[in-house]
């Protein structure tokens, strides 16, 4: 049976076609081919040839003429569409003129960076020019580095290493930065919240230098589909941004199926395990002899899907070698190996976390299946990029959990069809970040008076680092005042200068598995917590607080922590107000947010039952922060239906809703944002329901909520409205054991009187 | 960069800087060490000291730099320098605020030290030092080449001055003198140096990692005690270097100079490697004239030597001593085995030394059996194996 037989195999079977909610076709599209631009450099064009390629494709074209008249551009384009090619063209075309100049390639992850540098190479290979592409990270060692300095042409790196390891040395860099032409930024979607915020700091820093050494490079972007890529874009460069959306590459037909599985539980809203409805298809899968990849949300799905699909290899009497596992933590000998069985063929089943999402070359395989939708409609098409060979049918099988975006998206695939609705967004201005980077900036270079680095508030940033005797003002410049190294103290990552170490002690060098704002660390990190990071679960045996250290081993946990935590909200400034329809009043402003964990649940998975309690003896903490809120009418709630505890439980189901359909338009995890409910809020004094950023000086989700809250809520009515069940479950309004019995109603009567249809 | 951009940025910095006044601390300062403030536009104090000394025209450090400085090398050529910085770690953000040099003329050493009383006040500075930079050939540094002269590069080149470091050699003392003395001292650095070599302390000396703060401190209150402090160490620092190099040239003409048994072996090991017979036999007569017990590391360099200069009997007699000691049982064995089965092709002797390390070795694993040689005992059993082969071919 081949791809296409199978594909109408499953279209007649039965008890598959019940759970599939929708099939959508994606009809395969012929490549927009265009000649080489003419002035494209001929030894380029030779280059090309000899590599099979006669004609480009309409959006490269687009990018090296739009390049070459000098515009800041984001390219956006699904996997396999050429991309690299897109940003090689210029690069290559100016230093084939000019071997003087120097570009810099920056990728998200190291990981990522590989292939592009492979490409480059084998596009100097056939040039025959001595033009030299280095990576330049942790791993390089110290003997080559001064080479690299002088002599690499294209320096390949990640924003961490621009940021501690190029930047505050760039006297040694000269070479580098006099010659500067372009910078090229990888998968810019992946640069959004703290991490982007921090980016784009390093970012002005980053053309401070290149301004001090007479250059100014051109940025060229690329970026999965969103919503808002130019935005993002002038975001993180701070520059107008020529935008090149449309693809030439060609596709193949794209079976594209949302499969439901079926609901075991009406009371509870359970559904069957995500896991064991992969493991049903894949086994009507594997006997065709597909390439198939299998995309689980957390390291340990990996491995239990490895073993049941290894299993089923056998019974099905084919070798189980050829299903192997992929995930972070694997040597990098192992991963090549099994990169190139991929390739090669010799590997038919391929179980990955994310990490084979984008970047690594894998070669296309012919069926993608998510095991969990993987949180934002830009992962799932990169991961659905991952099946479909240029020409031929390709299958993508989206296998929803009970989770409530899960549920929205399974019931909408039509998010899949019209355009993405998710917007990334950063904070350049975040004060805490800015602050950082302003430190790591005048460490690098004085600052004059009259310099910008963020608008309008750089001056009165620098003289409060004089005061802090951390800058020195002298002859109208700012000096760096102090005997430490400022990059070495900022990681990307997170905002507080302080943070919580998370260390497995289970490794044997008790490897650092990742660091946690203070804020976040009680609720999260708390001893006994379940600690999940990178979708793996693991056990925190201790937080040492005055140590700002939490030790954490791995587990398979079938329950999962909650904390209890008091929140205690003060309003401190009011920046925007609106009033809407129906006497609904939406502000956005600045809060001061006092958080104590005092307690934790241990809860079930699947059945949601309370399995245990804790208690918890940790100091408070607060931020300051941005938030947005709706106070509700009094005169909404005349229907004697609404006793205080309904109101109560209404606000709960639908901030419930709300808190986990927020990523559907703003690129974010859960954990980004709080969403709180008060019946009485001591501040309005009315029902409200308040949506803060969880970092300090906030993070652009509220704000960027204030501006397009009527399109969230409305989704939120919407699928509270579609959801199966009767008085709320854990994939709409919440556990009905968590809240009342009139969750679900209550959120809807309140939602149907705001009137939210969109006009 | 082209020029009229570097000259922009001259020119901006130039008018933009107000006239500044000399502060009263600077006054003080010049006073106390009868400097001079030099530059209106960026005052800094300039001081010139001479340090007596007598010193040859020139000096050889070929075997000491392990053959990298093989030409004599003429003292009025060198410029010693020694920088005084707000940090540690490097990085364009770290400032050097005291930079001292020094250099051989008129028959002493002299030392000028430059005292920046501010940020940004280099740029005159290094104006001083590229023009007087020409008349050298040599740098000369303790730990310049990690530290201070990537440092002063760096910052030559934020104040937009080129200058042409790379065509002068670099002589680190440090990398020199851990060569000889990292068996003798615990740390290698110029104050144990000084005490144990040039017999002089440093009652109110202000240790390094204190120097970033001090400044900082002089710079808000503008109190001069802890600079005085900063800047007599700068001073020591340098004319030690000095010192420190003519006893280089010393022990490099005649390591019997050294009355340090540990430093001697190292020297001999160096000549060893550098293949510097000459020098090895003086250090062999050090001991030997003071009638000291040769230690067995330096009979170990020694049958090495012979064993290069095919000198067969010299080498197992020293062998055949160093069977007796500890630390060189096995390295004897396996010479001795080596020597009998491919010098002699006298396979039951060697067999007979393998098995004698075999047997020991097997005991000290009996007695500690947590820690057994595993690559040691492989290749002796290996050894052994292809004996017993070699003996039984012969047998046949
Ligand atoms: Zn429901």
């Amino acid at each position: 049976m081949n791809l296409d037989q199978l594909i109408d195999y499953l279209g007649n079977d039965s008890e598959f076609q019940k759970n599939i909610t929708k099939w959508l076709v994606f009809d395969s599209k012929a490549a927009s081919y265009v000649d080489f631009p003419e002035n494209l450099n001929p030894k380029l064009i030779e280059a090309l040839r000899q590599k099979g390629i006669s004609k480009l494709f309409t959006h490269q074209r687009e990018t090296f003429i739009e390049v070459q008249k000098g515009k800041h551009v984001v390219v956006v384009t699904p996997t396999a569409s050429g991309k690299t090619l897109s940003y090689n063209l210029p690069v290559f075309q100016e230093l084939l003129t000019n071997r003087e100049s120097r570009a810099i390639y920056l990728f998200p992850t190291k990981a990522l960076s590989q292939d592009q540098v492979k490409e480059a190479q084998d596009l100097v290979s056939h040039l025959k020019e001595d033009i030299k592409t280095f990576t330049f990270d942790g791993d390089t060692p110290y003997d080559v580095r001064r080479t690299i300095r002088s002599a690499g042409h294209i320096v390949v790196t990640n924003p961490d290493m621009l940021h501690q390891g190029i930047l505050p040395h760039h006297t040694l860099w000269i070479k580098l930065f006099e010659n500067l032409k372009y910078v090229v930024l990888d998968e810019i979607h992946s640069y959004r919240g703290v991490f982007g915020s921090h980016l784009a700091n390093v970012i002005r820093r980053l053309k401070r230098i290149a301004a001090f050494y007479g250059s100014h490079p051109q940025f060229i972007c690329s970026s999965a589909t969103i919503e808002n890529p130019s935005e993002l874009a002038n975001n993180l460069i701070d520059e107008e941004i020529t935008l090149i959306d449309q693809n030439g590459a060609p596709r193949g037909t794209k079976h594209f199926l949302f499969y439901n599985p079926p609901v075991v539980n009406y009371e509870l809203g359970l559904r069957r395990g995500v896991v064991s409805e992969v493991r049903q298809i894949a086994r009507k899968i594997m006997p065709t002899g597909a390439q198939m990849i299998v995309f689980a949300r957390s390291r340990l799905r990996v491995e239990i899907l490895t073993t049941y699909l290894r299993d089923v290899a056998r019974q099905l009497h084919i070798s189980p070698d050829k299903v192997r596992g992929y995930r972070g933590g694997y040597l990098p000998k192992e991963r090549r190996a099994i990169e190139k069985g991929l390739k090669n063929g010799s590997i038919q089943v391929v179980v990955s976390t994310n990490a084979l999402e984008l970047g690594i070359d894998i070669g296309q395989l012919d069926v993608s299946i998510m095991a969990g939708y993987p949180g934002s409609v830009a992962s799932a098409w990169q991961q659905s990029g991952r099946a479909g060979r240029r020409q031929s049918t390709s299958l993508t099988i989206l296998v929803s959990s009970s989770a409530p975006l899960d549920q929205y998206i399974i019931q909408h695939p039509d998010y899949f069809f019209n355009k993405n609705p998710e917007t990334a967004q950063i904070d350049r201005d975040n004060l805490p970040i800015l602050m950082s980077h302003l430190k790591c900036a005048a460490f690098e270079l004085p600052f004059t008076e009259e310099e910008v680095f963020a608008p309008d508030i750089t001056p009165q940033l620098l003289e409060f680092l004089v005061d802090e005797h951390i800058l020195r003002k002298t002859d109208g410049k700012y000096f760096w005042m102090r005997d430490i190294y400022p990059a070495d103290e900022v990681g990307l990552r997170s905002t507080a200068a302080e943070n919580v170490v998370i260390i497995d002690s289970g490794h044997p060098e008790h490897r650092v598995i990742g660091e946690i704002d203070l804020f976040a660390a009680p609720e999260m990190v708390h001893t006994d917590a379940i600690y999940i990071h990178n979708t793996v679960q693991y056990h925190v045996d201790e937080l040492d607080w005055d140590e700002k250290k939490a030790y954490v081993h791995e587990v398979d946990s079938d329950y999962y922590t909650d904390a209890i935590t008091k929140t205690d909200l003060k309003v401190l400034d009011i920046l925007q107000e609106t009033e809407e329809a129906y006497g609904l009043r939406k502000t956005f402003g600045e809060v001061a947010v006092a958080r104590v964990t005092t307690a934790y649940k241990k809860i079930k998975f699947h059945t949601h039952e309370n399995v245990g309690m804790g208690r918890v003896y940790l100091p408070e903490q607060e931020i300051q922060t941005s938030a947005l809120w709706w106070e509700f009418p009094d005169d909404l709630f005349v229907d004697p239906f609404f006793k205080e505890s309904v109101i109560g439980e209404g606000l709960k189901g639908i901030a419930y809703a709300l808190h986990h359909l927020i990523p559907l338009y703003i690129m974010c995890d859960i954990s980004d944002i709080s969403v709180i409910p008060m019946v009485n809020d001591p501040f309005t004094h009315k029902p409200t329901i308040y949506v803060y950023d969880k970092y300090q000086g906030g993070m652009g989700l509220s704000k960027k909520l204030f501006a397009i809250d009527r399109a969230v809520l409305s989704a939120v009515q919407t699928h509270i409205t579609t959801c199966a069940c009767k008085e709320g479950c854990p994939s709409c309004t919440g556990p009905v054991i968590d809240g009342g019995l009139f969750g679900k109603s209550s959120a809807l009567k309140i939602l149907n009187m705001l009137k939210l249809e969109m006009d | 960069m082209d020029i009229s951009k570097k000259l922009k940025f001259y020119q901006s910095t130039k008018t933009k800087a107000p006239e500044s006044a000399i502060p009263a601390s600077l006054k003080v300062l010049q006073s106390h060490f009868n400097g001079e403030v030099v530059s209106e536009q960026a005052p800094y104090l300039k001081i010139v000291r001479a340090y007596p000394l007598d010193y040859p025209p020139s000096v050889q450090l070929n075997l000491l730099t392990k053959g990298i400085l093989s030409t004599s090398i003429p003292l009025d050529k060198c410029l010693f320098f020694d920088l005084e910085t707000t940090g540690l770690s490097g990085g364009t953000g770290t400032f050097p605020f005291l930079i001292g040099i020094g250099y051989f003329a008129e028959s002493s050493f002299k030392v000028e030290q430059f005292f920046l009383p501010d940020f940004g006040r280099e740029y005159y500075l290094f104006r001083y030092l590229d023009e007087i930079l020409p008349q050298f050939d040599y740098l000369v540094s303790y730990n310049g080449k990690s530290f201070d002269l990537p440092l002063l590069k760096s910052r030559f080149i934020l104040n937009r001055v080129q200058s042409d470091w790379e065509r002068m050699m670099h002589i680190d003392l440090l990398h020199i003198s851990r060569r000889i003395w990292k068996d003798s001292f615990e740390n290698i650095t110029l104050g144990s140096i000084e005490e144990n070599l040039l017999n002089r302390q440093r009652p109110d000396d202000i240790p390094g990692a204190l120097i970033p703060q001090a400044y900082f401190t002089y710079l808000r209150t503008g109190v001069v005690h802890d600079v005085i402090r900063i800047i007599e160490h700068n001073y020591l620092d340098i004319i030690s270097m000095a010192d420190l190099i003519l006893i280089l040239a010393k022990i490099e003409e005649n390591p019997a100079e050294l009355n340090d048994p540990s430093a001697l072996i190292r020297l001999a090991r160096l000549a060893y490697e550098q293949d510097s017979a000459l020098y090895f036999d003086k250090v062999w007569d050090y001991f030997e004239g003071h009638h000291q017990a040769i230690p067995s590391q330096l009979l170990c360099w020694r049958s090495l030597k012979a064993k290069r200069e095919n000198d067969w009997d010299r080498a197992c007699t020293l062998w055949e001593e160093l069977l007796n000691t500890q630390e060189y049982f096995y390295f004897a064995i396996e010479e001795l085995a080596k020597y009998y089965e491919h010098k002699q092709n006298d396979f039951l002797t060697a067999q007979k030394y393998t098995q004698r390390g075999l047997k020991a070795l097997k005991l000290v694993e009996e007695l500690n059996p947590y820690h057994p040689d595993l690559s040691l005992m492989n290749a002796l059993e290996k050894r052994m194996l292809r004996l017993s082969k070699k003996t039984k071919n012969i047998n046949c």
